[in-house]
Order: structure tokens, then sequence, then C-alpha cells
């Protein structure tokens, strides 16, 4: 009898450990972002996206005629930590995570050129959810950000 | 104004905004910001990734200790097998009714918004925050509108 | 530039709200006697105080530093409480405070010597009369009166941090000196 509970008490005890570390695992990870900066502009009618299905958000939700990709990346958000990312002439984001919960992530998005605050946000994200931010002004047309959860 | 009238005025200005900022309502509501939205971050051993977990375990060894240990004594020792002889049913069984009773409410499905844009504030221009559904997920777009001479 | 609070607005700009949570510890008391000397009003001033935080914490991460914190922080304050008394509508008297309230309340401590003890009826009656007269006076007035005499700034700070030249402050201080002094006079010297 005691042989059997001292079984159980090791069985326990061991998944107790794997339990935590996957949780530890879980808390430590961090959340990753999906970040795709595109230029919108009326130059042309080029769609060079990789993401078919934002080409026909941006036709609909905006009126350019032309949008290019610059540059996607995957960013990896945890507290304490600010992440910034470099966007287009002097233009930079700062990602900042403010709180997680079982399936939202509550961010800090700043898009800033020299210390000046473009747009300073702060965002509740469900698995799914997609945002677009933009517009300041370049160049190469307005810089339109969109930010999603990656898995 | 003479000199010792501003004196005295002066003095009874700051004695009331002394008294003012001693209430215990305002105390009060210094305390409820503060633990609202500005409080300290729980200790690991409190937080889930530990104490769910942990208590878990917890939970495990007291049931083990305190119910199963005893109900492990009380198991009789099996009776010697005994043959079982089945006997026919006199009639077959009606069979009872699985239908739902009226009345019953339906699950309303779930569709939590994917994502909540806590504020959005600019120093360049006015910004606005919209949604828009494609295919039934929404899309969230923030815009800054520049206002003249700013970035 | 040498500011008390670096250390606690640099950990605060990494997000870390506890951090934040020892500077609303540190300045409530003067973010809401700013606030409630402009507007003259106890529940607006809470809700005006608990959004200049918010907002303050919100715009930390485009605080460079250049001013000290607690400079910062009473001219957001004063220029939140200024932009509420304006939304405001003229029509709508600003309800000093709640007098009902006021009778378990200490009474004003009255920090001039004048022969003889005062009663507490007599106490009550002065921060009715105070209150009145603070009340006669309009937002900008008061925002003027509590930047020199609470928060002790200088012609050019108060300047600086209303936006409005430095002779418009001293007259409005004039003004709103003048004003309490004639209203409380007399009545002050009977009681």
């Amino acid at each position: 009898m005691i042989f059997r509970i001292r079984w159980i008490a090791i069985t326990l005890c061991l998944l107790f450990s794997v339990i935590s570390l996957a949780f530890l695992e879980a808390a430590e990870e961090g959340h990753k972002l999906r970040l795709t900066l595109l230029t919108a502009s009326n130059e042309g009618t080029d769609f060079d996206l990789d993401n078919d299905e934002y080409r026909d958000r941006l036709i609909q939700l905006f009126s350019y005629r032309s949008y290019k990709q610059v540059n996607q990346e995957i960013v990896t958000v945890k507290k304490p930590e600010r992440q910034v990312i470099p966007l287009l002439e002097g233009y930079e984001l700062v990602l900042l995570l403010q709180d997680e919960q079982k399936y939202r992530i509550e961010v800090q998005a700043v898009i800033m050129k020299e210390g000046v605050p473009y747009v300073n946000t702060v965002l509740s994200i469900l698995e799914e959810g997609v945002v677009f931010i933009g517009g300041p002004n370049t160049s190469q047309g307005a810089l339109i950000l969109a930010l999603e959860r990656a898995n | 104004m003479s000199d010792s009238d501003e004196k005295h005025t002066r003095n009874l200005y700051r004695s009331f905004l002394r008294q003012e900022i001693k209430r215990t309502d305002i105390q009060q509501a210094k305390k409820e910001l503060i633990s609202a939205h500005f409080s300290k971050e729980k200790p690991f051993f409190l937080k889930p990734a530990f104490s769910i977990p942990a208590l878990s375990l917890a939970g495990a060894v007291m049931f083990a200790l305190l119910v199963g240990r005893p109900l492990l004594e009380k198991i009789p020792v099996p009776v010697k097998k005994q043959s079982v002889r089945l006997e026919q049913a006199a009639q077959p069984v009606p069979l009872v009714s699985s239908v739902s009773p009226p009345g019953a409410p339906k699950a309303l499905p779930v569709n939590p918004t994917l994502v909540d844009v806590k504020w959005a504030v600019s120093d360049v221009g006015p910004t606005m925050v919209y949604q828009k559904h494609f295919q039934d997920v929404p899309v969230t777009i923030i815009w800054v509108f520049p206002r003249e001479g700013k970035l | 530039m040498n500011d008390p609070d670096d250390s606690l607005v640099r950990e605060a700009k990494t997000g870390d709200k506890a951090a934040f949570g020892k500077l609303v510890n540190k300045y409530y008391e003067m973010v809401y006697a700013v606030v409630f000397g402009v507007l003259h009003h106890r529940e607006a001033a809470k809700d005006v105080a608990q959004e200049v935080f918010l907002k303050v914490f919100r715009e930390l991460l485009g605080f460079e530093g250049k001013a000290k914190f607690k400079t910062w922080l009473y001219r957001v304050s004063v220029n939140a409480a200024l932009d509420q008394a304006r939304k405001r509508r003229p029509a709508e008297s600003l309800d000093a405070t709640d007098k009902s309230s006021d009778d378990d309340e200490p009474p004003v401590v009255i920090t001039d010597k004048s022969p003889g003890p005062r009663d507490r009826a007599a106490q009550r009656e002065l921060r009715v009369l105070l209150d009145q007269a603070i009340e006669q006076l309009s937002a900008d007035h008061r925002a003027v009166l509590v930047l020199r005499e609470w928060q002790e700034l200088s012609y050019e700070e108060i300047a600086e941090t209303l936006g409005v030249e430095i002779g418009t402050v001293m007259s409005r201080l004039h003004y709103a000196r003048k004003k309490l002094g004639e209203l409380l006079k007399g009545k002050v010297e009977r009681v």
C-alpha cells in the first residue's frame, strides 16, 4: 500500500514539473507579431504584396492606386522590453507589451519620427485580429503598417 | 492692496487648498487610482504560471493522503466469483425519448471583438479609428491626418 | 538635468506600472491641488486628476526629459483643467464644494496670528466666504492664482506654462488677489 502511494506521489511530482515548465516556457516566450510595412501612392497601379488578403482589403479601405510591400518581419514582444523597429525615412515603430490574457494581448504601438509621436495607440488584439495604422508621408508614398498576431 | 493683506490672502488660500487635499475622499481617490491602474505586479508564486500547477499538485497530494489512502484501506476482500445466469427480458424495454424539452435556449455564437483600440492619439493631427468587415472578419484602421507644417 | 524622479521615470517608460504608481503616490496631491485650484469643483477635479495621470503614463514614451518630470506634470495638469473648464457651458455654475459634507471635516487652520481663539462656526464661515470668493474668478484667473500661490512658480514659469505673456500673468494675478482681498476684507476682521 505504502509502495503504491509512493509511486503516485512520484508520478504527481513529475507531472507537476512538466506542467510548470510548460507554463514557465509559455510565460517567458513572449508573443509574436507580424509587421508588414507598405507604401501607398497614386503613382502607377502596382500591387506588390506577399499577402493577397491585404490587397483586397486595401483596395476597399483606401483610395490609393498603388500598394508596395517594403518589409515584413516577425517581432516578439514580452515584458518589460521595448522593441524598436526602423520603418522608413526616419520613422520608427516602438512596441511595448502592456498586458497579456488567455487569448488577448495588449500592445502599445508608437510610430515616431525625431522624438515626435506620429501616432500613439494601445491595442488589445485577439488571436486573428489585424490592424492597419497609417499614414505618414514619405517620398515613396503614405506608410501603412499592418499589425497582426503571428503563430 | 497692502503687503500684509496680500500675505494674509495668500495664507488663507494655501490653508484652504491644504485642507482640501487632506480630505479622506481625496486620499481614497488616490489609493483607488494606484490600485486600479498602477499597482505592483504579483510575485511569481502568486501568478497563474506557478500557482495553478502548485495548487493542482497540492490538491492531488491532499486527495491521495486524505481520501485515497482511507479508500484503499476500505476496499473489501474480493468475494469468490460466482457464475451469473442471464435471463431473457420478458418484454422489450420501451425507448426513452431523447428530444430536449421545448423552449430550451440555444447556445448563442460568441463574436468577440478581434481588435479593440483602447486609445489612439497623435501629436501631428486628428486621429480616426474605424472598422470594416471583410467576409465577417473585421479589419481595424487607425489613421492620422497631419496638420499643415507637422511632419 | 538633475531630476530626482529620473530613475522612476526610466522604469515607468519600460511599462513598469508599479514604478509609475510611486510617482502617482508622490504627486497626486500636487496634481489634485492644481486641478482643483483651476476648476474649483471637487468631483470634476478628481476625474481630471485621474485623466492626467493616465495621459502622462500613456505619453511617457514621448517625454524626453528636457524639463523635470514634476514640471511636465503640473503643466499637463493645469492645461487639462483649463480644457475641462472651457468645455463646461458658461451658464453652468461651478458648484464649489459640497458644503453639507464639510461638517465632519477639520476646520480651516489660519496660520495668521490673530488675537483670541476662533470657534468652529466662524472657521466654517470663513471657508464658505473663501469658496464664494474663488468661485467668482474665471478659470484663467484661478489658474494663475494656483500656480503662483500654491506651486510658487515665477512669472516666467507661469507664462510659459499657460502660453501667455508675462504681462498677462501679472495682470491676472493682480486682479485675482484684489478680488479675493475685497471679498474677504472686513468679513475676516468681523469673524
